[in-house]
C-alpha cells in the first residue's frame, strides 16, 4: 500500500516536472537565441466574435528573457478601457531549467491609469505586474482574456513584437459567426490561413514556427515591410451606437462622415467676424491663409482619448469656446471656419510617420491611419493644413505626412487622394561657412544655413524656443570640437514654402593642429549628415530614404600669414542612382575654398545595390575626413 | 467667457469671512483680481528666456480636527504664459487627495484692452481614481494663448497627516512670489528642512482655536520668497533634490489630550532607537535560526576574516533576489524573505547583517538616502529621508560596507545609487556617521601595442586591467549580451573598419573586482595619406573623446560618483618606408588645486612611438565657481589628444 502511494506520487511529480521542463531554456534552438534578448516560447491568441460589436480575445503565451536588455518583456501589461474588461489573469514564473519558481498573485497586480507622454486625457487603464528576477535567463507564462463590447478595428497581429525577439511558435485563431466575416492581409508572412467552416461559425487559423530575431537597422523600410504581420478587419463593425463596414474606403469613409457630420456649427458672431476678416482679401489662398492664422492664434493642441472621442472630433463651437483640441477637433474646427466664409474643405484621415500610413489600397482599414489633417481642394492649387501646431508654416505638411495616400471624409464617403511631395532639388540645406585660422590653430567661424521644404523639419523644433535653449542645442548639437558661440540667430522665413535660416558666429579651440612647421586640419561642416557612413556587410533590409534632399556647403577658409598650402584633397564627382556628390578644393588669394554638394535620391535600395552605394558613401567619407596640410614658408 | 466687472469684486471684499486670527495668513491675493499690467507683460521681469512664470504661488496646509486629524491644503497660483512653448502649463493635474472641496480655474486674456475670462466648468474636469482612496483631477485650461494668465485655486484634504506636503519655492519656470503657510495644533511637532540657494523669509506666530470646548494653540509658520529663478536641467548632477529650493516637513511627535504621546522622530538618537526597536528593522535582526544552514555551508569552506565576510555577501547575493524596491523596513520577516528568495533592500541586507553577525563579526545596518532621494542633512534629523539600508562590518579597526542587492557589488564597492555622502550606523550607544563615497575609484590600466600595416591600418593587441568601478561597469555592460561573442560583434557592427579576434576575458564571472580583457584588433583607415606624408593621432582610444562640458556657465555644482585613475600606454610601430617627421609635444595639465591631472607623455625611439596618457581626478564635486577651470581642463585634454604624428615617405 505504501509503495503504491509513493509510486503514484513519483509518477505524478514526474509528470509535473516533465511539463515544466518543456520551458527549459535548453529546448530553444541556438538559431533563435543568437542576437535575441527574448524568445517567445509559444503564443496563442484566440479571437471569438459573437456580434457586430462584441468579441473576446484569449491570450496565452510564454516568453524567456535571456538578458537584462529584455527585462521589460517579462512584465505583464494589459490595456483596457470602458468598452472592455479583463478577466482570468494568470501568471507562472520559471527558472532557466523550466522549473516553476513562483506564481502571480491577484493582489500583486496593479490597476493604474495608462499614462503616456502624449495623451493628457484618456480613459485607458492598464493592469500591470513586473516580476522581480535578476537571474537570467528566466521564463514567464501569462494568460488572460479581454472582453470587448465595441469594435472599430482589430490591432495588427505581430508574432515578433520587437527587435531582438525570436519566436518558437505562435498561433492566431479567429472564430466568427459566418454572417460576420473578416478581411485579412498577411505581410512578410510565410504561411497561409487554414479556414474551416463549422456549423454556424467560420474558423481561421495561422501558425508560425521558428522565427529568427530581427535586428534594428537604421534607414530601413517601415515596420510593415519588416515584421511578419497579419492585418484583420471586421467586414462590418459597430461602436457606441454607430455602425460601419470595411467593404471599401468609401464605405469606411461613410462611417467617418457620420461621426463628423453636423459638428461644424459656429456662432453667428464668429461667422460674421470671419467674414469681415477675409472680405477684403483678394485671392482664395489669402483667405485660407488668414483663416489658418486665426486658428493657429487662438488654439493649442491637447491630446485627448476618451471613448468615442477617440474617433469623433469635439464640436467646432466647443473648440471655439475652449481654445484647444486634438487633431480631430482642430481639423474639424478649421473646416468649420473655412465653411463660414464659403470655402469647402475635407476632414482627412492619414497615417503619420514612417511606419503607419495608408499603403494597402485593396485593404480598407482604420489601422493604417492615426492622424487627421485638412485638405482644401482646388483644381490647380490644393492646400493642405496641419492644424495641431501654432507655428507650422501655411500649406506645409512636413516629412510625417507628405507623399502618401490619405482618405478624404466626404458626404459621399471616403475618397483616396495623395498628399504632395517635394523633389530632392527642392529639399535644400545650403550652408556658407567662413573660417579664419589663427597661428595657434584656433579659428573664428561664421555659419549661415538655409533650410528649405523638408529640410525645415531638421530645425523646426528650435525655431521658437528661448535663446538659452537654442544656444544649448547648438553647443550640444553642432559637430565641432571646442566650440564657443559669440552670437547666433534662428529665423522662420516661411512664406510660400517652408524655409528657416540659422546664423552662428563663434570660435573653435582647435580647428587645425600644429605639427612642427605644418598645420593640419579636416574641414568642419558643423551639420550632421542624414545618411549612413557605410553599409555593414551583413545588412539585411533594404536602405530606405522616404525623401530625397540636397546638401550644399561652401567653405571659405583664410589661412594664417606665412603659411602656404602643401596638400589639398582631390576634387570628386560621382553620380549614382542613389545620389550624386561633388567636392571641390581650390586655392584662393588668402586661403582655400571648398565646396561640397551631396544629393540623396528618395527610394528603396535593395541588397544588389549595396556595393555601389557603399562605394559612393566611402568616397564621401574619405573626402570629408581627408586632411588639408599647410606649411610655413 | 465674460468680461470682469470690477465693481463686483469690490462688493465681494466686504463679504470675506471674518477671522479671529492674529497672525498673517490672510490670502495674499484675491482670486480673479488680475492686474492688467501682468496681462500686458511680454517678458518675465527676472528672466528674459522664460516661456512662462509664476506671478505668485500661494499655499496653506493646516492640520485640522474633523472627527480625526487631517491635512487641509489650499493652493492658489497664477501663471503668466509668454509663448506657445509654455502651453503645457495649461494642462492641470491636481495632486492625489482624499477629497477635494472646490476647484476654481480661469484663463484671462486681454482682448481690445479688456480682460476676458474663460472658466473651467465642472463638467470639463476629469475625476480619476489613482490608487486606494486617492483621486486626481485633471483639466485643460481654456483659451490659453501667448500672453494669457491662468489662475488656479483648490482646497483638498488628506487623511494622512504624517506626510505634510513639501513646498517648492523653485520650479522649472521662474517664480516671482512664493508664500507658504503651515499651521498645526500645539500637540504636533514637525521637523523642518529648508533646501536650496535662495533666501526665504520665515515668520512664526500663534492662533487660538478650539475643538469642541477644548481650546488649543495653532502654531503657524509662514515662508516667503521672491524672484526665484527657474531650476535648470543639467547633466552630472545626481539629483535636483539637493539643490532645488524647497521646505520639507517631518512629523516628530504628537502629544494631544485625545491620544497618547506618540513619537515619530525627534533626533538622530531617537531615530536610531526607533529603528532598533522597530518590528521591521531591529527586532527582525534578532532572528537568525533560519540562517543555520547558511552558516554551516559557509563554515565548511574554512575561510576566515574578510574572506568569510565576502563569502557571506556572495551567499546572500545568490540566495535572495532583489525585487527592485528600496526601503529600510523589511516587507515580511527575515526568514520569510530568505525562504521566498526575493525581497526589497531591507529584506536582503538585514538578512546579510544577521548572517555576518552569526558568523561572529561586528556588523551593523547603515541607513542612507540614495542619490535620487537627495542628501541627508545631519542638522535636520529625518527618518523619512532614509530610504535604503546596507551593512557595515568593523574588522581589525577598519570599516567595510556591503550591499547584497546587486550581483556585481563587492565589499566597499556599492551600487552607484548608494554613493551619496554619508550613512547613519544603526547601533546602540551613540550616533555615528560613515562616509559612503570614495572607497574605490574608477581604475583602468590598458596598453595598446599597435603596428601600422602597409595598407595604413592599426593592427595590434589591446590589454586592459579593469579594477573597481571600471570592472563593475564593464561587467554590467557585457552582461547585457548573451555571450562575449555578441558583445564584441556589437562593437564591430558599430564601426565599419574595426574587427576583433582572439579575445580573452579573465574574471568576468568572478566576484572580485579585477578583470582583464585582452583582444586583438584591426582598425582600417587610421592613418591619413596626404601626398608623401602620412599622419595619425597616436591617442587612438582616449578615455574622453569629447568634452562633456559644453555650456558656457554652470548653475549647479558638477558631481562625479567616484575618483578616476586611467592610464593608457601606446606603443606604435610605423610601417617600413616611412620616417617620423613630427610628433606632438609632451604635456602635463593640472587643475589649479591639483585635484585633476592629465599627462601626455610621448617619445620616439627608432621606428616606434611611445605614448603614455594618464588621467586622474580625485575630487567628486566641483563648485560652479570652478566650472570654467574644469571645462578648460577637459577641453585642453581633448585638443591635445587630437594632435598628430606626421610620417614622411622615404
Amino acid at each position: 500500500m505504501r509503495t503504491a502511494i509513493s509510486i503514484l506520487l513519483i509518477t505524478f511529480l514526474n509528470g509535473v516536472i516533465f511539463a515544466q521542463n518543456a520551458l527549459n531554456v535548453k529546448n530553444i534552438p541556438d538559431s533563435l537565441t543568437k542576437h535575441a534578448d527574448a524568445v517567445i516560447r509559444f503564443s496563442d491568441t484566440k479571437y471569438i466574435r459573437t456580434s457586430t460589436n462584441a468579441y473576446k480575445v484569449e491570450y496565452h503565451y510564454a516568453v524567456t528573457i535571456l538578458n537584462k536588455s529584455a527585462k521589460s518583456k517579462g512584465n505583464l501589461q494589459i490595456s483596457y478601457d470602458k468598452n472592455s474588461s479583463v478577466s482570468d489573469i494568470q501568471g507562472i514564473f520559471y527558472d532557466k531549467n523550466g522549473v516553476k519558481s513562483d506564481k502571480l498573485k491577484k493582489s500583486d497586480i496593479l490597476d493604474i491609469i495608462k499614462f503616456s507622454d502624449y495623451t493628457f486625457f484618456s480613459d485607458q487603464r492598464i493592469k500591470a505586474f513586473n516580476p522581480s528576477v535578476n537571474n537570467y535567463p528566466f521564463t514567464v507564462e501569462y494568460s488572460y482574456t479581454i472582453t470587448h463590447k465595441a469594435l472599430v478595428g482589430f490591432p495588427g497581429w505581430l508574432p515578433i513584437n520587437d527587435f531582438n525577439v525570436s519566436v518558437q511558435e505562435a498561433n492566431l485563431e479567429f472564430t466568427t459567426p459566418s454572417d460576420l466575416d473578416i478581411n485579412f492581409k498577411t505581410l512578410n508572412f510565410p504561411t497561409q490561413a487554414d479556414v474551416n467552416i463549422e456549423q454556424e461559425n467560420k474558423h481561421y487559423s495561422w501558425n508560425v514556427k521558428n522565427l529568427k530575431p530581427i535586428e534594428y537597422e537604421s534607414f530601413s523600410p517601415s515596420y510593415d515591410k519588416i515584421f511578419p504581420t497579419i492585418l484583420l478587419v471586421p467586414k462590418e463593425f459597430s461602436y457606441e451606437k454607430t455602425e460601419g463596414t470595411y467593404d471599401s474606403w468609401e464605405s469606411y469613409g461613410n462611417w467617418g462622415f457620420n461621426l463628423i457630420n453636423d459638428r461644424d456649427d459656429l456662432s453667428k458672431e464668429t461667422k460674421d467676424y470671419l467674414i469681415s476678416l477675409t472680405d477684403t482679401l483678394k485671392t482664395r489662398k489669402e483667405k485660407i491663409y488668414a483663416i489658418y492664422k486665426y486658428m493657429q492664434g487662438r488654439t493649442r493642441y491637447v491630446n485627448i482619448h476618451l471613448g468615442i472621442g477617440g474617433f469623433q472630433p469635439m464640436l467646432a463651437s466647443e473648440v471655439e469656446a475652449k481654445g484647444f483640441g486634438d487633431c480631430k477637433g482642430l481639423s474639424n474646427y478649421t473646416k468649420a471656419l473655412l465653411k463660414s466664409i464659403g470655402i469647402k474643405s475635407f476632414y482627412t484621415e492619414i497615417g503619420a510617420g514612417k511606419h503607419q500610413q495608408i499603403r494597402y489600397l485593396d485593404f480598407p482599414s482604420s489601422y493604417q491611419t492615426n492622424h487627421i489633417i485638412l485638405c482644401v481642394p482646388d483644381d490647380n492649387d490644393t492646400i493642405w493644413l496641419e492644424c495641431t501646431n501654432q507655428k507650422k508654416p501655411f500649406n506645409y505638411l512636413g516629412g510625417g505626412t507628405i507623399d502618401r495616400y490619405a482618405l478624404l471624409i466626404t458626404n459621399e464617403g471616403g475618397k483616396i487622394v495623395r498628399t504632395p511631395t517635394y523633389t530632392a532639388e527642392e529639399n535644400n540645406r545650403v550652408s556658407n561657412i567662413n573660417f579664419n585660422i589663427h597661428p595657434q590653430g584656433s579659428s573664428d567661424f561664421e555659419l549661415h544655413t538655409i533650410y528649405e521644404n523638408i529640410m525645415y523639419d531638421e530645425i523646426e523644433g528650435l525655431l521658437y524656443t528661448s535663446n538659452k535653449e537654442q544656444e544649448k542645442a547648438l553647443l550640444k548639437g553642432l559637430n565641432a570640437n571646442g566650440m564657443k558661440i559669440n552670437s547666433f540667430s534662428f529665423s522662420d522665413e516661411s512664406k510660400d514654402y517652408a524655409k528657416a535660416v540659422l546664423n552662428v558666429e563663434g570660435s573653435l579651440s582647435q580647428f587645425a593642429t600644429s605639427a612642427g612647421k605644418r598645420m593640419i586640419f579636416t574641414p568642419t561642416y558643423f551639420l550632421w549628415n542624414s545618411f549612413l557612413d557605410y553599409i555593414p556587410e551583413d545588412r539585411k533590409f533594404p536602405l530606405y530614404h522616404p525623401q530625397g534632399f540636397t546638401y550644399t556647403d561652401s567653405l571659405n577658409i583664410i589661412i594664417p600669414d606665412g603659411y602656404s598650402i602643401e596638400y589639398l584633397p582631390e576634387d570628386l564627382n560621382l553620380k549614382t542612382t542613389y545620389g550624386t556628390c561633388m567636392f571641390s578644393f581650390k586655392k584662393t588669394g588668402k586661403g582655400i575654398a571648398i565646396v561640397r554638394k551631396i544629393r540623396i535620391n528618395k527610394g528603396t535600395y535593395n541588397k544588389e545595390m549595396f556595393k555601389d552605394i557603399d562605394d559612393f558613401l566611402s568616397h564621401i567619407n574619405d573626402r570629408e575626413d581627408e586632411k588639408v596640410v599647410l606649411i610655413s614658408k | 467667457m465674460r468680461t470682469i466687472n470690477t465693481f463686483h469684486t469690490i462688493a465681494i471684499i466686504f463679504l470675506i469671512a471674518f477671522s479671529n486670527t492674529c497672525f498673517a495668513q490672510k490670502p495674499p491675493a484675491k482670486f480673479g483680481k488680475i492686474d492688467i499690467k501682468d496681462l500686458k507683460a511680454t517678458v518675465c521681469p527676472i528672466d528674459s528666456n522664460a516661456h512662462a512664470y509664476f506671478i505668485f504661488d500661494y499655499g496653506t496646509t493646516k492640520v485640522e480636527y474633523m472627527d480625526q486629524f487631517q491635512l487641509d491644503h489650499h493652493h492658489h497660483y497664477r501663471i503668466k504664459i509668454l509663448d506657445s512653448e509654455a502651453f503645457s502649463w495649461g494642462e492641470i493635474k491636481i495632486p492625489p487627495y482624499n477629497s477635494v472641496s472646490r476647484i476654481n480655474a480661469v484663463t484671462y486674456n486681454l482682448e481690445n484692452g479688456e480682460i476676458v475670462e474663460s472658466k473651467v466648468k465642472r463638467k470639463d474636469i476629469i475625476h480619476e481614481k489613482t490608487i486606494n482612496d486617492y483621486y486626481t483631477d485633471k483639466f485643460v485650461m481654456p483659451n490659453v494663448k501667448e500672453g494669457s494668465i491662468i489662475e488656479i485655486e483648490y482646497t483638498l484634504t488628506h487623511h494622512n497627516f504624517i506626510d505634510l506636503n513639501s513646498w517648492y519655492f523653485q520650479k522649472t519656470i521662474p517664480v516671482l512670489q512664493s508664500e507658504y503657510y503651515v499651521g498645526y495644533p500645539e500637540y504636533f511637532i514637525y521637523n523642518k528642512t529648508m533646501k536650496g540657494y535662495f533666501r526665504v523669509k520665515t515668520e512664526k506666530g500663534n492662533t487660538t482655536k478650539s475643538i469642541g470646548s477644548t481650546m488649543y494653540t495653532e502654531k503657524g509658520f509662514s515662508y516667503i520668497a521672491s524672484n526665484i529663478p527657474a531650476f535648470p536641467n543639467e547633466g552630472y548632477l545626481r539629483t535636483r533634490n539637493n539643490y532645488i529650493s524647497k521646505i520639507e516637513f517631518e512629523l516628530q511627535s504628537i502629544s494631544s489630550p485625545f491620544t497618547m504621546t506618540k513619537n515619530y522622530a525627534t533626533s538622530w538618537p531617537t531615530i536610531v532607537r526607533n529603528l532598533l526597536d522597530n518590528n521591521y528593522f531591529g527586532k527582525e535582526l534578532k532572528k537568525s535560526f533560519h540562517l543555520r544552514k547558511a552558516i554551516d555551508s559557509l563554515m565548511i569552506k574554512n575561510s576566515t576574516g574578510m574572506e568569510l565576510v565576502d563569502d557571506a555577501l556572495n551567499y546572500m547575493k545568490t540566495t535572495i533576489v532583489w525585487n527592485n524596491y528600496y526601503g529600510k523596513y523589511t516587507t515580511e520577516t527575515l526568514p520569510q524573505a530568505f525562504r521566498k528568495g526575493e525581497g526589497n533592500v531591507a529584506d536582503i541586507n538585514l538578512n546579510l547583517v544577521a548572517l555576518i553577525r552569526e558568523l561572529g563579526f561586528e556588523c551593523y545596518p547603515v541607513v542612507l538616502s540614495t542619490q535620487s532621494n537627495g542628501i541627508i542633512y545631519p542638522v535636520h534629523p529625518s527618518n523619512d529621508r532614509l530610504n535604503y539600508v546596507i551593512a557595515l562590518v568593523k574588522y581589525e579597526g577598519k570599516d567595510y560596507l556591503l550591499d547584497a542587492t546587486d550581483p556585481f557589488s563587492e565589499i566597499n564597492l556599492l551600487p552607484i545609487r548608494c554613493l551619496n555622502d554619508k550613512g547613519l550606523i544603526v547601533k546602540e550607544g551613540g550616533i555615528e556617521w560613515i562616509n559612503l563615497m570614495g572607497y574605490r575609484p574608477y581604475s583602468l590600466v590598458e596598453s595598446y601595442n599597435i603596428s601600422i600595416t602597409d595598407d595604413m591600418a592599426f593592427e595590434g593587441v589591446n590589454e586592459m586591467k579593469l579594477r573597481d568601478y571600471s570592472a563593475y561597469l564593464r561587467r554590467k555592460s557585457i552582461k547585457n549580451f548573451n555571450t562575449l561573442d555578441e558583445y564584441f560583434e556589437y562593437a564591430e557592427e558599430h564601426n565599419e573598419n574595426l574587427s576583433f579576434n582572439n579575445y580573452e576575458v579573465v574574471g568576468l564571472d568572478s566576484i572580485k573586482s579585477d578583470m582583464t580583457l585582452k583582444v586583438n584588433f584591426k582598425h582600417e583607415n587610421q592613418v591619413d595619406k596626404t601626398g608623401n606624408l602620412a599622419m595619425f593621432s597616436p591617442a587612438y582610444e582616449p578615455f574622453y573623446e569629447k568634452n562633456p562640458f559644453k555650456l558656457d556657465k554652470r548653475e549647479y555644482p558638477v558631481e562625479f560618483d567616484y575618483p578616476y585613475s586611467v592610464q593608457q600606454i601606446y606603443t606604435i610601430t610605423i610601417p617600413e618606408g616611412y620616417t617620423i617627421e613630427e610628433i606632438p609635444q609632451p604635456m602635463i595639465l593640472r587643475m589649479p588645486d591639483k585635484s585633476a591631472q592629465y599627462i601626455f607623455n610621448i617619445k620616439q625611439l627608432e621606428n616606434k612611438i611611445f605614448l603614455t596618457l594618464i588621467f586622474k581626478q580625485k575630487r567628486m564635486l566641483y563648485l560652479t565657481t570652478e566650472y570654467n577651470d574644469l571645462k578648460a581642463f577637459y577641453q585642453t585634454m581633448i585638443d591635445k589628444q587630437k594632435e598628430l604624428v606626421v610620417l614622411k615617405k622615404l
